[in-house]
């Protein structure tokens, strides 16, 4: 597994290459691991380069979710492939998860999450 | 006959079920149309990983075998490990929301499996558990 991982403001954009499996969770999850612990808790992840997610690559995703929104934070999943879109969707997390189909839709769901916290403030 | 059998064993890690699915896609490439048959062998392989994981975490095998059948039609699996008895069959429900709204994080394996092929059964036969699966890719 390969990761690509870039900024567009406050976003932190995450790339995945390769496929997300059993095999492969470890990595993935110590990569939001670090930057979680930097404080960067909005991340855009994509997707279109994941050929392959087995249940294990979908646990990780619902814990990646659980652990931003913990700390008040946003993962969004864009841009996965059929196969990978359909363990999202038979599993029912497309009901839970933020999944869109363009890298431009997530950084716009993010960019309104993160200008709504600061008109709260 | 050579190309509709694949057998595979190997030691129980996941970095190994990952070369196990390529050699499965690739065999049911051969034989099923890539064109017509591509997402029904994407859920196949999709339920044989979960079968050769389940394997891998719970068996306690020191080695997995693996058996692929493939006629005009079907593709079939056959997941096997020596130890003690489990029943792959005993959770085939997908996990719900909690009380909060949210997902587990694990259980989903048996569940996409039930969802996804055709037809699955248990034996154990001489102190082996045998897991199948069937499904039709034409």
């Amino acid at each position: 597994m390969e990761f690509n991982i870039g900024m567009d403001g406050d976003i932190v954009i995450m790339g995945l290459t390769g496929d997300l499996v059993a095999g492969s969770i470890e990595e993935f999850k110590a990569q939001v691991s670090k930057l979680t612990d930097k404080n960067f808790v909005n991340i855009l992840l994509e997707l279109s380069k994941v050929g392959f997610m087995d249940s294990s690559g979908l646990g990780s995703c619902i814990a990646a979710h659980k652990l931003l929104k913990g700390k008040n934070g946003m993962i969004v999943f864009s841009q996965p492939n059929d196969s990978v879109g359909k363990v999202f969707r038979i599993t029912r997390a497309d009901q839970k998860l933020d999944i869109v189909t363009s890298k431009s839709d997530g950084i716009k769901k993010l960019q309104e999450k993160i200008i709504g916290e600061r008109r709260q403030k | 006959m050579g190309k509709k059998k694949l057998n595979i064993s190997f030691e129980p890690d996941f970095k190994n079920v990952d070369a196990a699915r390529i050699s499965i896609r690739n065999r049911c490439r051969q034989v099923f149309n890539k064109d017509e048959a591509e997402a029904l062998i994407e859920d196949f392989c999709l339920a044989a990983t979960e079968a050769m994981n389940n394997a891998v975490e719970h068996s306690g095998a020191k080695v997995i075998e693996v058996e692929l059948l493939l006629n005009n039609k079907h593709a079939l699996l056959r997941v096997i490990t020596e130890g003690a008895k489990f029943d792959p069959t005993s959770k085939t429900a997908l996990p719900g929301f909690d009380k909060a709204g949210e997902l587990p994080e694990g259980g989903f394996g048996l569940g996409i499996i039930h969802g996804l092929v055709d037809r699955t059964n248990y034996e154990y036969v001489n102190g082996k558990n045998v897991f199948t699966l069937e499904k039709r890719l034409k």
